[in-house]
């Protein structure tokens, strides 16, 4: 049995793109990415979701909370769900609201210290550090009631592909650019819809295929 | 849509093995350990996920192990994970027995009401209501193997823990289970169960999970 634990956002989560402010709700479990990737993966692999709305790579968040930092939490989930194979990470999106003021660099090496997070852990088989796949998420698309909140979001996400696969390459992670197979939701800019997150799924279980091999 | 059940626990959720000494990365399978019982056992229409932290405590950071093993700040980010969630199994308390953090029974199952009060404040449930709670008492520990004088003194508190688990559940209106009648500790480190005790409690579990509608 492979395990892999899936930790994200609340593009992970399955958060309902939201045409105005206080839409929402969550997709059903077969419907996002994560459900996706099990199914298509199938037998002798265990798809863990660990995916929380807002949650950033690395900062406390002074409206939503301490508990959105990202790098606070991860040990959290490593070790529970330990012995792991794979740790899929896929944040960066809520890095880029306006009130954060991270440029994208600072993002990627935001990103990059999750990895080392991982890679320096002893949460994989026997003791050993389980192996990252880092996804950049896809850029934002048409904000629209969020605008706001992610004003010079957009250029800067259009950045984040180019980061992070240095940053992955750096420390002998993989790497995969999101932004390659899907799009934001016109809906509300941020979250993705049903589609989209099918077309990862099924991205995403091909690269953990190339990595972890059949079972 | 299933239902779901959160295992809000420790190395006895996570399925942490009688620990023969230090740096032991063993772990019980997946169909082994309670929770995986109790995902046997509810079949179908039922979800089960497990959040058991080794080391994880009440409401303590631990000086040695490391601040993210406190229960209470952890709790948020689960309930907001996984959100919509049925009921929340909360196995908690046996940490709390390490001479360092040094609080009587009482103090642990009042933290255990700390928790209770926590998830019945937010609204991770369905319909944004509170999840409903099943609170264990762990079974009691003995102090030996290498672990034994981590635990000074803690043997004696466990042993009254069900009683005091059993009141708090009580005041805040959650389901109670007494693990410690159920099963026993391993002799191998007085603190973590082997696989037949695993597979007692689940079956108790999921039985009090389907009595409590």
């Amino acid at each position: 049995m492979k395990t892999i634990v899936c930790y994200g956002d609340s593009n992970t989560w399955g958060a309902i793109p939201q045409p105005h402010r206080g839409a929402g709700g969550r997709f059903a479990p077969d419907v996002r990415w994560p459900g996706v990737m099990r199914a298509a993966i199938g037998a002798g692999h265990l798809v863990l979701e660990e995916g929380l709305n807002g949650r950033t790579t690395s900062i406390d968040d002074p409206i939503d909370g301490r508990l959105k930092n990202g790098a606070t939490y991860l040990p959290v989930a490593l070790e529970t769900h330990a012995p792991l194979d794979l740790v899929i990470i896929k944040l960066g999106t809520n890095d880029l609201k306006a009130r954060f003021a991270m440029p994208a660099i600072d993002i990627g090496f935001a990103a990059g210290g999750l990895v080392d997070l991982v890679r320096r852990s002893a949460f994989g088989p026997d003791g050993r550090a389980p192996d990252v796949l880092l996804v950049a998420p896809a850029p934002l698309a048409r904000l629209g009631w969020l605008a706001g909140m992610f004003e010079g979001g957009s250029a800067k996400s259009r950045q984040l592909a180019a980061e992070y696969a240095v940053t992955a390459a750096e420390r002998g992670a993989h790497f995969f650019d999101a932004g390659s197979v899907i799009a934001s939701s016109d809906d509300d800019g941020i979250h993705l819809d049903a589609a989209a997150h099918s077309i990862l799924g099924q991205a995403l279980a091909e690269q953990v295929r190339t990595i972890l091999g059949n079972p | 849509m299933n239902k779901t059940v959160l295992c809000f626990g420790d190395s006895n959720t996570h399925g942490t093995p009688p620990m023969p000494g230090p740096d032991f990365w063993g772990r019980h399978g997946e169909t082994e350990r309670w929770p995986g019982v109790v995902r046997q056992a509810l079949g179908a229409g039922w979800t089960v996920i497990e959040e058991g932290l080794p080391g994880r405590t009440t409401v303590h950071p631990d000086p040695i192990e490391g601040v993210y093993k406190n229960g209470l700040a952890d709790l948020p980010s689960l309930l907001e994970s996984h959100r919509p969630i049925d009921r929340i199994v909360l196995m908690l308390g046996t940490n709390d027995l390490k001479a360092r953090f040094a609080v009587t029974p009482e103090d642990i199952a009042n933290s255990i009401g700390v928790l209770i009060q926590a998830i019945q404040a937010s609204p991770a449930g369905p319909d944004s209501k509170a999840p409903k709670v099943l609170v264990v008492a762990p079974a009691a520990i003995d102090e030996v193997g290498f672990l034994g004088g981590m635990f000074v003194g803690g043997a004696a508190k466990s042993r009254r823990l069900p009683a005091l688990y059993a009141a708090t559940a009580k005041r805040w209106g959650v389901d109670f289970l007494d693990g410690n009648a159920l099963i026993q500790v391993s002799p191998v480190d007085g603190v973590h169960f082997d696989v037949d005790q695993h597979a007692i409690l689940g079956k108790a579990i999921a039985d009090a999970i389907l009595r409590s509608a």
